[in-house]
């Protein structure tokens, strides 16, 4: 069952001669558990499309049904608290709040949703991730892996549907970045979590299960 | 999808940011204490001002109750005694009034009062208790000491009391106790035991509440209640209802006491306190809104992150006002401090230019309203000022926080920009375009501390001391009654004032140059029917006469047709005669025609007033020169005078009492003591010799302190020190009011270049990475924060000259007689160059932190 379904999507920048089609009439599917990963050059709209699969921006037409919810019906607030819910993000610059501490970023959306910590599960993720004893660190006394690591260990700490990476590895250097990809593998396998990453890096892009590549909007290998 | 519970976490993302932030937090804090300041100093010196001017109206009125009712029956006192609303109720029942020889001058009842009553009018005794035994009394020292007894308990003291109208009772009392007198208060109660009232007075049965069939002239042995509400707010409304349920006849003049205010705040006041309410919200309003707004901008990117990871709108924003709280529990606290300590040191500088009786001490009263007001207001600044902010964040979108700076979301679809000279003038015009909205909150800000100055400069550059003393000085001395002196008693004004002994002494004293007297007598006077018809023609017919808001007022209330109002002042018209000498003669303010003393002193001229209408100061003649008129007298023996001039006596001879209109004959003294029979000069003048001044100041001031104390006197000194007191009042005040201002400008502004400075610091870097000097950054600073000055100084002198011509005029013309205007920007003009130095320096200070580290780590800075 697609756990993640794109139709048509289409989100164009500026008008008639200067237009810019960054998707293209794009249409995928994820299914559960799956480990998928977008390849393409820079501007090829990977990362655009990554902003309309998690919510974050709204294609100028198409749809994205996660979860069998269409989250482009939902209204501003509403799709926030469904991102905090069924979507988790890492993404290039680890985005981790800087005045929290290791443990406090982890918990946090789940403590945005008001909901209690499931702690065994929250230490289950910390251990996984080789994070127990920087666990009440400040993220700038943190290595760049290890931040990209705490970014991770969020991502999955609500449970979420779907978890998008956008060039996790894009700050790291090629030892870190094999860790953590493999640590996103082990993830994948023992949460069955669905994970979708965006990434130019090719050798990277094998650690997925499928590739998808996309050239100017247009999906051009991997679609179905 | 129910209540989630968030709460703690986003009070912990909202304090952490804080706490990380602590520059910007203090100059939070810094600006909220600011703020409180404000609010606070004012409403402690405005509720010192109310609760003093409630002290002294409650001595003057002799109770200190909200409402009285008098006048009435046992069986009409336990309904009101029963009712619920009244906090608590005391009475006291009216025997007589003394009589005695000694205190015919004073007002004294006689009276069986219960503890409480006896609080409430302050003759409750400070030694000894209330009367117990039927022969004991309580009374004043002041009472005690015109009877000439001693302020003994058991001494025995001869009373004569009228009870009704005219039966007297004579019996000596033993004094139990006495209370201090209050020489501003119009009465001096006597208490007597319950059992002396029941013997001599007793209760009566009947009503006269609804205007019975009892005697009016006999109200011995009825009650008087006082009470009290749970507070002092609508007593009016109050008391209103509380006849309605004790099914009272409610009249229109109920007697809520004038003590305490709320209904009677005239639009003046109502104005002035809404305009410092506003200018210290505004202040307050600019740089917390400028420092919030700074915040959420620079924490952009924070709040961008907040919201991919799932923090909704709503969310962001409460995070921002529970920093706002956070900020407001550390500053409010301060500045309720600071602004009380401002208040102690403003309150005695306001209260020494208000009129109040000498006895009323300059203490600050600090009350809890105050600050529960200043804490309020103070608040609802911060959180109106942060709610624009708070919109802010909550419209973050994810994507937009994930790349912007300031600035970039700028629209510049319509400016179509020529290719000029990249010069750090250019650089920094473009930089300040950043952020217009900011650049006008700065601007503002400092405009506002430059604007006020400059009004309270303009008012006090009208202060004119030529107009002010001349006007309440006809002479180097004045000497008259206290009553007429202290411009806060209005009631038994004594007129009949300057004894012949001090008259014959006066005379001996040899550095007494020259002096003159004014006798005064107020009745109503009347009128023969020609001289009736040309008041009633030339001034009651007039619009100038009808249009005067306070005429209008009372033809309004009495029900009457306006020639029916003319009629009936025939019979009520107010009337003063003076009779004065040569002194006093120069110094009258000539309306029409030409004074001559040698002819006036002849005794066949009379001067007359006009009336001036309170609004339009536009007068009409009663009388115009050359007429004969005759003057009638209060036993209605007239005698025939030709007008020699309309004119009007100056402030310093007349008494400070006035009604809406009235009627003046000024007469020389020898035909009005002819006239009006024998008395005493209400107002002695003299001038004395160069150099004696000393000496007979001396002499004036014992007689007046020792010999008859009834007499006050004040010189021209005094009067110019008065007049610099009354500068001293606006120089302090608006000083302080000015520094805040200014310092909360200069603030703001600082904040300003602080953060736009460090927000750009990898961008000043990449500017000198790619060739920029510091010298030429440091020039493109300058230019910046001269840009905030120069535009600053632009508004102000606007803004400031518009006010002092529309504003500062009009204020200082019809609030001060002793204004003259001048047109000033000056102060604003002094500012400037001021403003130029700080705000050159302040960039440069801040640039040279930053120039610490070199561009290589300043273009690393992550954001």
């Amino acid at each position: 069952m697609a756990i993640l379904v794109a139709e048509n999507l289409k989100k164009f920048y500026g008008e008639y001669e200067t237009q810019v089609r960054a998707l293209d009439d794009l249409s995928l599917e994820v299914e559960r558990g799956e480990f998928v990963a977008i390849v393409g050059t820079s501007g090829s709209g990977k990362s655009t499309l990554l902003h309309m699969l998690g919510g974050l921006d709204r294609p100028t037409s198409g749809n994205v049904i996660i979860d069998g919810k269409n989250i482009g019906e939902l209204k501003e607030d509403e799709l926030c608290i469904f991102r905090r819910r069924k979507i988790g993000f890492v993404f290039q610059s680890f985005n981790l709040v800087p005045t929290l501490n290791v443990y406090e970023n982890i918990v946090l959306p789940i403590q945005l949703d008001g909901n209690k910590v499931d702690d065994s599960f929250i230490t289950k993720i910390i251990n996984l991730l080789s994070l127990d004893k920087k666990k009440n660190s400040l993220p700038s006394q943190l290595s760049g892996g290890q931040q990209q690591r705490v970014a991770i260990a969020r991502a999955l700490a609500s449970k979420p549907a779907i978890m998008l990476a956008d060039e996790p590895t894009g700050n790291l250097d090629s030892k870190t970045s094999q860790d953590v990809l493999s640590l996103m593998k082990v993830c994948s396998e023992e949460f069955s979590q669905t994970i979708v990453m965006i990434t130019h890096n090719e050798e990277i892009a094998q650690t997925a299960d499928r590739i998808i590549r996309i050239e100017d909007g247009k999906i051009v290998k991997g679609g179905e | 999808m129910g209540r989630v519970n968030n709460r703690k976490i986003i009070s912990m993302l909202a304090k952490r940011s804080l706490l990380a932030s602590k520059g910007k937090s203090l100059v939070a804090v810094m600006a909220i204490v600011l703020t409180t300041v404000m609010f606070t100093s004012f409403f402690t010196v405005g509720g010192s001002l109310v609760s003093k001017i409630q002290e002294e109206t409650m001595r003057q009125v002799g109770e200190s109750a909200h409402s009285s009712l008098s006048n009435l029956t046992q069986a009409e006192y336990d309904i009101l005694k029963n009712d619920k609303e009244l906090k608590e109720i005391s009475y006291s029942i009216y025997v007589g009034m003394l009589s005695n020889e000694e205190v015919k001058a004073t007002y004294a009842e006689v009276a069986y009062f219960e503890e409480l009553k006896a609080k409430m009018c302050f003759c409750y005794p400070d030694v000894g208790h209330l009367p117990e035994e039927k022969d004991e009394v309580v009374m004043s020292d002041i009472v005690l000491d015109m009877l000439g007894v001693s302020c003994k308990i058991g001494e025995k003291v001869p009373l004569e009391i009228t009870v009704g109208t005219d039966k007297v009772i004579k019996h000596e009392f033993i004094l139990s106790g006495y209370y201090k007198g209050d020489p501003i208060s119009s009465s001096n109660p006597v208490a007597v035991s319950k059992a002396f009232q029941e013997e001599n007075a007793p209760t009566p049965t009947e009503s006269i509440l609804s205007g019975g069939a009892a005697s009016l002239d006999d109200f011995s042995g009825r009650i008087s209640a006082s009470f009290n509400f749970n507070n002092s707010l609508f007593i009016k409304q109050k008391v209103k209802k509380l006849y309605e349920r004790c099914d009272f006849p409610y009249s229109t003049d109920i007697d809520a006491s004038m003590a305490y205010m709320g209904s009677n705040f005239d639009p003046t006041t109502i104005g002035l306190i809404a305009v410092i309410i506003l200018v210290a919200f505004f202040s307050g309003y600019m740089i917390i809104y400028n420092i919030f707004y700074i915040n959420v901008y620079s924490e952009v990117r924070h709040y961008g992150l907040l919201k991919t990871v799932g923090t909704t709108g709503k969310q962001l924003k409460k995070i921002v006002k529970i920093q706002a709280d956070m900020l407001s529990v550390i500053g409010i606290p301060i500045g309720l401090l600071i602004g009380a300590a401002t208040g102690k040191f403003l309150v005695p500088v306001v209260m020494s230019a208000a009129a109040f009786s000498e006895s009323i001490d300059n203490k600050v009263v600090l009350s809890p309203i105050v600050f529960i007001g200043s804490v309020v207001f103070s608040w609802l600044t911060v959180r109106i000022s942060c709610t624009k902010p708070c919109q802010m964040a909550a419209a973050v979108t994810p994507i937009e926080a994930l790349r912007t700076t300031e600035g970039s979301n700028v629209n510049r679809k319509k400016t179509v920009k020529k290719t000029a000279k990249v010069t750090p003038l250019s650089i920094a015009h473009s930089n300040i375009k950043r952020s217009r909205k900011r650049v006008v909150v700065v601007i503002l800000s400092l405009s506002l501390g430059m604007v006020f100055l400059n009004s309270i400069s303009g008012m006090l550059n009208g202060f004119d001391i030529e107009k002010y003393v001349s006007d309440m000085a006809v002479t180097d001395y004045t000497v008259t009654d206290y009553t007429i002196m202290n411009a806060g008693i209005t009631q038994n004004v004594n007129l009949d004032s300057v004894t012949d002994d001090f008259l014959k002494e006066l005379k001996k004293q040899d550095g007494v140059e020259s002096s003159s007297n004014v006798y005064a007598l107020d009745y109503i006077p009347t009128f023969t029917n020609g001289d009736w018809k040309k008041i009633k023609d030339r001034v009651l017919s007039s619009n100038t006469f009808k249009s005067d808001p306070g005429v209008k007022y009372m033809i309004e209330t009495s029900g009457l047709s306006e020639s029916q109002f003319a009629d009936m002042s025939r019979e009520t018209f107010n009337g003063m005669s003076f009779g004065i000498g040569e002194l006093v003669f120069d110094n009258l303010e000539v309306v029409s025609g030409e004074l001559d003393w040698n002819k006036f002193k002849t005794g066949k001229y009379v001067i007359t007033s006009c009336y001036r209408n309170h609004d339009t100061e536009m007068t009409a003649e009663y009388f115009q020169p050359g007429e004969t008129i005759t003057v009638i007298n209060e036993n209605g023996k007239g005698k025939d005078y030709t007008v020699m001039a309309v004119a009007e006596i100056p402030s310093a001879a007349s008494p400070h009492y006035s009604t809406i209109y009235n009627f003046n004959y000024i007469l020389p003294e020898k035909e009005f003591l002819g006239l009006y029979g024998k008395r005493q000069p209400m107002t002695t003048v003299f001038n004395v010799k160069e150099g004696k001044a000393e000496e007979v100041e001396a002499w004036l001031d014992t007689y007046c302190k020792t010999v008859n104390n009834d007499l006050a006197y004040t010189s021209r000194d005094k009067i110019i020190e008065e007049f610099k007191g009354f500068i001293n009042v606006f120089n302090v005040v608006g000083g302080v009011i000015v520094f805040i201002l200014l310092i909360i400008g200069i603030l703001n502004f600082a904040n300003t270049i602080f953060t736009s400075i460090i927000t750009r610091r990898k961008e000043l870097a990449m500017l000198e990475a790619v060739g920029m000097t510091v010298k030429q950054q440091k020039q493109m600073l300058i230019l910046e924060g001269g840009y905030y000055t120069v535009m600053s100084g632009i508004v102000s002198v606007i803004l400031g000259g518009l006010i002092d011509v529309f504003v500062i005029r009009t204020l200082g013309n019809t609030l001060l007689f002793f204004y003259s205007w001048h047109f000033t920007v000056l102060p604003i003009l002094i500012c400037i160059p001021i403003m130029l130095v700080i705000s050159s320096v302040l960039p440069l200070i801040c640039f040279k932190q930053i120039q610490k580290s070199t561009v290589v780590e300043r273009m690393r800075v992550e954001e």
